[in-house]
């Protein structure tokens, strides 16, 4: 590899760190399994290096090897667990500021979670990482049109859910729930 | 049905790391060690399987030079994992627990695999006691895979940078002229079907890196494989069978059957625009039609297969055009 390869690797490291960091805390249980998914996603993306996109695109790739990373982790398919205690300790640092817990929050968390993956990870990278239909085509490997039609019957599935759970507006737009539990 | 804003609205406040949050964590001492850490791999040994030496067939030399902030990190001795060695004088040279037995033999350490099923925390606690940095994983694998060495990461440190290969050693990579390797004792024997055979690994005395082996482990009844892409190696559960061309669904459940295996199914997503595979997906048996194409077989666990799909023909084998590892045959 020249040192080309090398320069830009080292570039989009420091330039997506973050987002992957964030990216695989949201998604994973334990910051030990987070680290796991970072560690894991940059050294796929050093194999290769010579196939990661320019610029902006490249953050988008590095968010579709690290959704193929955690599906293989779920799986433990694939642990390489190339961690050290420091970048532990940062997750766990990441970890610190815990969704809050009431009860409210716990519900939709329950009916998120009640998902399927697919609808889950879409939604996700619209509302947690800001993604748009066009950057969530390239991430996925779809088309826009798919993107469009899926992301329609994610938010679908998702109303349908939050209504079979009783969570209804409340004034002021913010979503409670009026009292059964799930 | 809730609008985009309201469900975003709705999901922000689960993200565990708040949306659109400006830090700069890069620069963290865990980040660059980690930078530094993937910096050192070359490639080839990164995702070498000891048992298999065609995974992601090298493309020219690859390493990365090192760029300040990951040298700074290298020169303060940051590597990977808890770094023993500095205060590893007066280490002991044999350690015994009742997972592993480790002992100084010539130039290398022998460290015997006394139970395979031990806690991680065993194995890790006799390595440390006598001052080497290795992770050893025991992972369930099917009967073929036992002893193997399914993935080898290296963290050189110092002057334990592999020796440069002419070809690629089989038993292991050398570091001042002594491998560090996997073996079974007696010599040959198979840890499942004899109760006396143990694996050994064998690591270089002068190793100061850290190494993170993954070894093959015989699977408790029902435990998934770790090792299921060696589904159609000799001697494992699709053993000899091809895919290469692809086979019909089929055509390859027929062969499933005759061999007493339950199959299942996931589907192979293609990213349109580059042409790689993106994701493979379960699917229930009764959405998949005769006529689509099997490319490739997994190991679940005994018993059980997974055919790779596509409902329709595509122009080349996905396993073979570069995106992945080819399977093992």
């Amino acid at each position: 590899m020249d040192d080309d390869g090398a320069a830009r690797f080292e570039a989009v490291y420091r330039e997506t760190y973050d987002q992957i960091a964030a990216y695989a805390a949201r998604r994973c249980d334990s910051p030990q399994d987070a680290a796991d998914v970072v560690a894991e996603t940059f050294t796929v993306a050093w194999r290769r290096v010579g196939e990661l996109p320019p610029g902006q695109e490249a953050r988008l790739w590095l968010y579709g090897v690290a959704r193929r990373v955690l599906a293989d982790h779920r799986r433990s398919a694939v642990r390489h667990r190339l961690r050290s205690v420091e970048l532990d300790a940062e997750m766990v640092d990441l970890y610190g500021d815990s969704p809050d817990s009431g009860v409210g929050l716990s519900v939709i968390a329950a009916v998120f979670r009640s998902l399927s993956d697919d609808d889950r990870e879409l939604l996700s990278l619209v509302a947690w990482e800001g993604l748009g239909r066009e950057e969530i085509a390239t991430t996925l490997g779809l088309s826009r049109n798919a993107v469009r039609i899926r992301l329609y019957r994610a938010r679908r599935r998702f109303s349908r859910a939050l209504d079979g759970a009783d969570v209804r507006s409340a004034p002021g737009s913010r979503m409670v729930p009026t009292g059964r539990s799930l | 049905m809730r609008n985009v804003d309201e469900i975003n609205e709705l999901l922000r406040p689960l993200a565990r790391v708040e949306p659109g949050q400006p830090d700069s964590r890069a620069s963290g001492a865990g980040a660059r060690a980690l930078l530094a850490s993937i910096a050192v791999q070359e490639p080839d040994i990164a995702s070498r399987g000891l048992g298999r030496t065609r995974r992601y067939a090298p493309r020219g030399p690859r390493r990365l030079a090192l760029g300040l902030t990951a040298a700074a990190v290298l020169a303060a001795g940051v590597v990977v994992g808890p770094s023993l060695l500095e205060d590893g004088r007066g280490v002991a040279v044999s350690y015994a627990n009742s997972a592993v037995e480790i002992g100084r033999e010539g130039d290398q350490y022998v460290a015997r695999i006394k139970d395979p099923f031990a806690d991680h925390a065993e194995y890790t606690e006799a390595f440390h006691a006598v001052g080497l940095n290795v992770d050893l994983r025991l992972v369930p694998v099917s009967p073929g895979g036992v002893g193997k060495i399914l993935g080898m990461i290296i963290a050189a440190k110092g002057s334990s940078r592999p020796d440069p290969e002419v070809r690629p050693d089989p038993s292991g990579p050398r570091f001042g002229g002594v491998a560090l390797s996997m073996e079974t004792a007696p010599k040959g024997c198979r840890p499942v079907q004899n109760g006396h055979c143990v694996m050994v690994m064998r690591i270089p005395a002068g190793f100061t890196g850290s190494v993170d082996v993954r070894l093959g482990r015989q699977a408790k009844p029902g435990e998934e494989y770790a090792n299921f892409d060696s589904a159609m190696a000799p001697g494992e559960m699709f053993g000899g069978v091809r895919l290469r061309n692809g086979r019909s669904v089929d055509d390859v459940l027929a062969e499933a059957r005759r061999r007493n295996l339950i199959a299942v199914f996931s589907l192979i997503r293609m990213d349109e625009r580059t042409g790689v595979m993106s994701s493979f997906d379960p699917l229930p048996e009764d959405r998949v039609g005769p006529g689509w194409t099997v490319w490739n077989a997994w190991q679940v666990r005994a018993g059980v297969i997974r055919l790779l799909v596509t409902p329709e023909r595509l122009p080349e084998n996905p396993f073979y055009n570069g995106s992945a590892p080819p399977p093992a045959s």
